[in-house]
């Protein structure tokens, strides 16, 4: 028997626009996103690396995740309205009398539902194929197509998803006949994954059966997969995915029963005959007739008394909002969700972070400000709908109160409310640190980032939320307009537009660190923030005059209205509004294109060109750097700094050298002065290269001195050029000159017949002499390579000199900030640690390590040759790993000092773990330079790990080496999901093949050693270390260093050997 | 204090013309308009109320364009809507102090004051704490009486109020609106003659868009004595008779006769029998000579 109320249904979505305006702009996206991600529109690809295929089974499942998202907003709106349609019109009242059953009806409801979802499901995935077919199989990231692969991510994945939720969502509105409720409960499901994600992250079979979407179920099936599997046809389903579905479609299946069981064909809702508190029997009697005229009320219309008015209009409009049930689901789903990120955050299953301001302001944040932003775009718009859903608008259009009384009460309400939101974040937030033992509170951020800085753009988004609610009096279509701007915004860039005046009210992400704040581009922020801020006034204006009371019969007669309003002053102030704003727009622009000349604007074809023009200068035989003497100024208070500089250039090959190649730094100003010795032959101003000619050959052996001149690029209010900071810089040397064509092959085969001549690091220098005049601000401390000879104090100035005693590594980096200090002699040297004031929680498990490191490395490899050793901070935001070695000093990430090491039990002791590590490196990696051949890392990262490792193991105990092992597994084990790539042996490993050299580098040489006795083993590494050490005409390869082990151990040992390092197998 | 409106004609976009050059003054007292559904009277409503632009003709309040400054006429206006909502979960004390604050009661003290005036007009003390939402039709209307009364109008429109009221609850109705018609223009729009005949000394007829007639009630009546007849004869034998009658209605006798009433400048038929002239009888006249 044919349901009638389902074919009605269905009838009545496919007349409708909506439905074809949200089906077609899935499929659009869908295809768009699966051509973008294509490279359809970038083309031709370079085929030589392994890519990862789109059509697999496993991406297409992965990328039903994504769209089944972005179509929560479609079950939002198709999950509950057929059945609010009948509440909305009233026609439940005609329609629940009809001798219809129950099942009838709701099946006939749900049933037209769920298909739609599945239409529309279809209509996304079938763009997706779309997008397969046309970028063909002659695209490197289409393989042959798989029909079971769309199969499984429609009716595994998407389709389940949706009637889980759509089930949900049909409940809800039921229950309580809201529409609202319908996104609510979708916002909450979204933000409920993510509240298990942060809570059950380490019991992953839990989180995959409970995670509603399917998400979790389908890593945990695919944790094993590497990049061959994943291209594979392999299906990412097994028995947890399949549980998980069954799971949570029966859960949807019994929540529906309750839901069917509570049903009944009632006028009211089932919640209507709540008791009301102040309920009293009506007047039954007949009334008294009250005849005493009403006399002696003052009516008020001054302006003070409208701005009253406007007030008081604004608190019950705000309290409707915070008192409504859904509101409040919201907002203790947002901050559920912030609190288990910030858990997460501050726990990452390797450490654990204080929780420090910053790192609320991150991503706990940008959640928490996503969710204000729906919360907005519904909330505003129940606002503007409200009087006309509940039939109450004439009479308030009616009321002599004026327009923009109305409107204003409306913006001012959400205003609130996005107000009041934020003030509960820094509650919660501040809360979660006092739980914490934390209690530098930084109120002064937290007030400026939020209400400076966050909520300008929140309110522009409520006066456009309001506008767009105004213009499209359907809900559905404004809450679509609204997250389709908000889409589009964040989407621009993937279509080539890099300008922010066009992303609306979007803002790029502004980090701040300890030391410098926000940086200089917080200058570049605000003036965005103004930019869209006139923009929002204008549209404020804007809707004043589209505002309309009462009825209208047409768009004509609103345009009418509209322009009856438009008297001078308004008029007068949306020309100035507009100016400013293309005013301000036009500003930005030029701004962000400043200093761009044909080249930078097109870097992409520079950079071919530029290739093809000069690669025939690679082979030119270079000399080498072997002396830097440099005098460095920095102006922490301008962000500038200037230099001058002399090399040594030294020919230390067999062959005369008559001409060089000079680089410069990018964002630099270089004048180069050979003081006569060589012309230029040829420049490349966009690449800042140079071909010069010397006056003299430079014969083998011989010398020429190379002068320069430096000043940093100006800052622009929207680009940083310049690396010195007004508090923290971390100036490296890639400011300085450089020899050579830059693009040659690095990391050779381990059979290339030159593999020994070149270091890993660098081409144009083995080891150099250093010494550096430094000098910054009279507040500041500034460091160099190298000791400390001198300082000195001219004016405002403070002056340091610095020289290495022995030869180090064309790796150098100079600091300076204001800084606290910690100094401790140990055995023959001093340490000392900078750090930022109040960041100085781990500076005693640094020297710990430090001073272990000393200990063990000095005694198998040798005495530190430094008599100082610096550890110095620097703001996060300057690189993105935690610390490195350079010459005596360890640049280390303000992230490691705010490492919480009170809450570290199974973990790992980082702040310990990274000082023993870098300071190994001294040993390996600075003392013993391996060849430029694949397999280097193995060379300076593996056996610094096993080194570490030791070290770990003699001074903190045997349960936290293994928990050392543990950690460096489940890295391998990661790392290897995410490989792209081929997974190369450990002695050939590539440099960004970090879960081998670190992970698998570790655990492998710990079994060798382990295996062929440790005592052994270190003995190996001093006879490779003694071999190797100041080389600089032979640097070993992971060739040079197996021989070496396999000399020195037995036959049985070397199938072990050969196991660990020159096969690849996985790791148990 | 006049109300005039001059040549009000309001064409919506599919053509039809809700209003068509409407011109009437209202003075101080109850003014009745009458017209069946779909007459025009709830468009001409919405239109006095500000809240909807006529495309031709004007609204003079003591002698001020209503539609050039509407906040100002506002102050004075009272309206109640054939068709209204209220807030959920808003009680009836809640919803007028946020009624009374829109019309411009300021002071909190005068706005418990004026609430309390008219809750007790109204009726409505007992329930004041009580959802609005929650009562009857016949309280609710009475709620938006209440509501209309807070800004002490000068001008009080009322869009069809009795409707779906039983007799009791429309007896109070009109008691309250007779009590606050005596000093303002009360603009009162029904299809039910009965209603105007117990309150209004001036009344009009509205249909299909068009005024058929401004007139107080008892000179409609007065004016057509002697020319109102009844006859159980039907229209087709009617027909017969050379002198020109006009039906005007009809209805069933206590002997399950059909009855009908006829308009004829004299007898038209020795069957038929004189009788005084009602108020319906004019009403249907104009309807019937449109």
């Amino acid at each position: 028997m044919r349901n009638a109320i389902f074919q009605h249904e269905i009838g009545t979505w496919l007349k409708s626009p909506l439905f074809y305006l949200l089906t077609g702009s899935f499929f659009l996206f869908s295809l768009l996103t699966m051509l973008g991600t294509g490279g359809f529109f970038d083309g031709p690809i370079n085929s030589t690396e392994a890519v990862k295929l789109l059509n697999s089974p496993y991406s297409l499942s992965a990328i039903s995740f994504l769209f089944a998202k972005f179509l929560m907003f479609v079950v939002a709106i198709f999950g509950g309205f057929s059945l609010y349609r009948d509440y909305r019109n009233k026609t439940h009242a005609i329609l629940y009398s009809f001798p219809i059953s129950k099942s009838f009806y709701l099946i006939g409801k749900l049933g037209s539902t769920l298909f739609l979802l599945a239409v529309i499901s279809l209509v996304t995935v079938s763009g997706i194929w779309l997008g397969e077919i046309l970028l063909g199989t002659a695209n490197p990231k289409i393989g042959t197509a798989s029909s079971l692969g769309y199969v499984i991510a429609l009716f595994v994945y998407l389709i389940p998803t949706l009637i889980i939720v759509g089930v949900l969502v049909f409940v809800t509105v039921g229950l309580s006949r809201n529409i609202l409720s319908g996104f609510v409960v979708v916002t909450c499901f979204v933000l409920f994954q993510l509240i298990l994600e942060n809570i059950f992250f380490e019991q992953k079979v839990l989180l995959a059966l409970l995670d509603p979407f399917g998400q979790n179920a389908f890593h945990l099936a695919t944790s094993d997969w590497d990049f061959t599997w994943q291209n594979s046809y392999r299906l990412p389903v097994n028995l947890i995915v399949i549980s998980n579905r069954i799971l949570w479609l029966l859960m949807a299946f019994l929540i529906y029963r309750v839901f069917f069981r509570k049903f009944d064909f009632q006028y009211d809702a089932v919640w209507q005959y709540r008791k009301d508190p102040h309920e009293k029997k009506a007047a039954a009697a007949y009334p008294k007739v009250q005849t005493d005229p009403i006399r002696d009320i003052h009516l008020d219309y001054s302006t003070t008394a409208k701005i009253k008015c406007l007030l008081q209009l604004m608190i019950f409009d705000f309290k409707s909002i915070i008192k409504n049930w859904m509101f409040l689901m919201l907002c203790f789903f947002g901050l559920a969700t912030v609190f288990f990120i910030q858990l997460k955050v501050t726990n990452t299953g390797e450490f654990n972070l204080f929780p420090i301001t910053r790192l609320f302001l991150g991503a706990p944040l940008s959640i928490y400000n996503l969710i204000i932003i729906v919360s907005t775009f519904i909330f505003s718009g129940m606002l503007i709908n409200k009087p006309r859903q509940y039939k109450m608008n004439l009479m308030l259009d009616a009321a002599p109160v004026m327009d923009w009384q109305l409107l204003l009460s409306k913006i001012g309400a959400i205003s609130l409310v996005q107000l009041v939101q934020l003030l509960v974040f820094i509650f919660i937030a501040i809360s979660i640190q006092i739980i914490n033992g934390y209690h530098n509170f930084e109120f002064g951020l937290y007030l400026f980032h939020l209400f400076v800085l966050v909520f300008p753009v929140l309110f522009v988004w409520n006066v456009t939320s309001q506008f767009v609610h105004t213009l499209t009096p359907n809900f559905f279509l404004g809450l679509f307009i609204l997250a389709g701007l908000w889409l589009g915004a964040q989407s621009l860039e993937q279509l080539g537009i890099q300008t922010n005046i066009l992303k609306y009210n979007f803002l790029p992400v502004l980090e701040y660190s300890g030391f410098n704040g926000y940086g200089h581009q917080l200058k570049g922020h605000l003036l965005l923030i103004s930019y869209w801020l006139v923009f929002g006034l204008f549209l404020a204006i804007g809707l004043s005059i589209i505002w309309y009371r009462g009825s209208i019969s047409s768009i004509k007669e609103m345009l009418i209205i509209a322009k009856s309003r438009m008297n001078k002053p308004l008029t007068s102030l949306l020309i100035l509004l507009a100016i400013s704003f293309l005013w301000l727009g036009h500003r930005i622009y030029s701004l962000e294109n400043v200093a761009k000349t044909p080249n930078t604007a097109n870097p992409k074809q520079t950079l071919i060109d530029y290739k093809k023009e000069w690669k025939k200068y690679s082979r030119i035989t270079q000399p080498k750097i072997t002396e830097v003497d440099l005098r460095i100024d920095l102006f922490p208070g301008e962000e500038s700094f200037t230099a001058r500089g002399v090399y040594k250039l030294v020919n230390q090959s067999s062959e005369i050298i008559d001409t060089i190649f000079i680089r410069t730094g990018f964002d630099e100003i270089t004048e180069l002065n050979w003081l006569g010795n060589a012309q230029l032959l040829r420049e490349h101003a966009g690449m800042k290269s140079y071909l010069f000619k010397l006056t003299d050959s430079l014969n083998p052996g011989d010398s020429v001195a190379l002068s320069f001149d430096i000043r940093s690029t100006p800052n622009t209010i929207f680009s940083r050029n310049s690396n010195v900071l007004k508090n923290g810089t971390y100036l490296r040397q890639d400011i300085l000159p450089r020899l050579g064509y830059q693009f040659i092959e690095h990391e050779l085969p381990l059979t290339n017949s030159w593999v020994h001549k070149n270091n890993y690091f660098h081409r144009d220098a083995s080891y150099v002499n250093i010494h550096t005049v430094i000098s910054t601000s009279e507040e500041q401390i500034a460091m160099a390579p190298g000791e400390l000879i001198s300082e000195k104090k001219e004016g405002k100035r403070n002056i340091y000199e610095y020289r290495s005693p022995v030869p180090v590594k064309f790796n150098f980096s100079f600091h300076s900030a204001i800084m606290e200090v910690i100094e401790e002699k140990y055995q023959e040297t001093e340490i000392k640690i900078y750090y930022k004031k109040g960041h100085g929680f781990n500076t005693k498990m640094m020297l710990d390590g430090l001073k272990s490191s000393l200990d063990y490395n000095s005694k198998l490899f040798g005495q530190y040759p430094y008599s100082q050793l610096r550890i110095i901070e620097f703001p996060h935001t300057e690189a993105s790993y935690s610390a490195t070695l350079i010459s005596n000093n360890i640049p280390a990430s303000e992230v490691l000092f705010n490492i919480n090491t009170e809450e570290m039990d199974e973990n790992i002791n980082l702040p310990f773990y990274v000082m023993a590590h870098e300071l190994t490196h001294e040993w390996f990696g600075n003392q013993v330079m391996p060849a430029d051949a694949e397999g280097a890392k193995m060379l300076t990262e593996s056996i610094t790990e096993y080194i570490t490792l030791s070290i770990y193991e003699e001074f903190l105990g045997k349960a936290n080496a293994d928990s050392f092992l543990n950690i460096q597994s489940n890295r391998y084990h990661k790392g290897r999901k995410k490989e792209k790539g081929k997974e190369n042996p450990l002695s050939k490993v590539s440099s960004y093949q970090e879960y081998i050299s670190y992970g698998k580098g570790a655990i492998a040489f710990n079994a060798i050693s382990k295996s062929i006795g440790k005592e052994k083993f270190n003995l190996l590494l001093q006879n490779y270390l003694m071999k190797y050490k100041y080389q600089t005409k032979y640097y070993p390869t992971t060739k040079n260093f197996i021989q070496l082990l396999k000399r020195n151990t037995d036959k049985e040992e070397h199938k072990l050997i050969d196991y660990w390092l020159t096969q690849t197998n996985a790791l148990n | 204090m006049k109300l005039s409106l001059q040549k009000i004609t309001k064409i919506y976009s599919n053509g039809v013309k809700a209003i068509d050059s409407i011109s009437v003054d209202i003075s101080p007292g109850m003014f009745g308009l009458l017209g069946p559904n779909g007459a025009g009277k709830s468009t001409l409503m919405r239109t006095i109320a500000t809240l909807q632009l006529p495309d031709a003709g004007k609204v003079l309040f003591n002698g001020q364009n209503i539609f050039s400054d509407k906040t100002t006429f506002r102050r004075h206006l009272g309206y109640l809507p054939q068709e209204f909502g209220v807030y959920p979960k808003e009680s009836a004390l809640g919803l007028l102090n946020y009624f009374a604050i829109l019309k411009g009661i300021s002071s909190k003290k005068e706005r418990a004051k004026i609430i309390d005036k008219v809750l007790a007009l109204t009726n409505l003390q007992e329930v004041k704490k009580k959802r609005v939402s929650t009562f009857s039709g016949g309280m609710r209307q009475r709620f938006g009486i209440a509501q209309l009364l807070l800004n002490q109008p000068k001008v009080i429109i009322v869009d069809e109020p009795t409707a779906g009221l039983d007799p009791a609850e429309k007896t109070r109705f009109l008691n309250v609106l007779r009590n606050i018609g005596s000093e303002n223009i009360v603009l009162f729009s029904t299809h039910l003659v009965e209603d105007v005949k117990e309150l209004c000394k001036d009344m009009a007829v509205l249909n299909k868009g068009k005024l058929l007639s401004q007139i107080d009630p008892k000179t409609a009546t007065e004016g057509l004595k002697g020319k109102i007849w009844e006859t159980a004869l039907s229209e087709p034998e009617m027909v017969r008779t050379s002198v020109p009658f006009l039906k005007l209605s009809d209805r069933y006798n206590e002997n399950n006769t059909l009855v009908y009433r006829i308009y004829a400048e004299i007898c038209p038929s020795e069957v038929c029998t004189p009788v005084n002239p009602k108020l319906e009888d004019y009403y249907f006249l104009m309807l019937t000579q449109a």
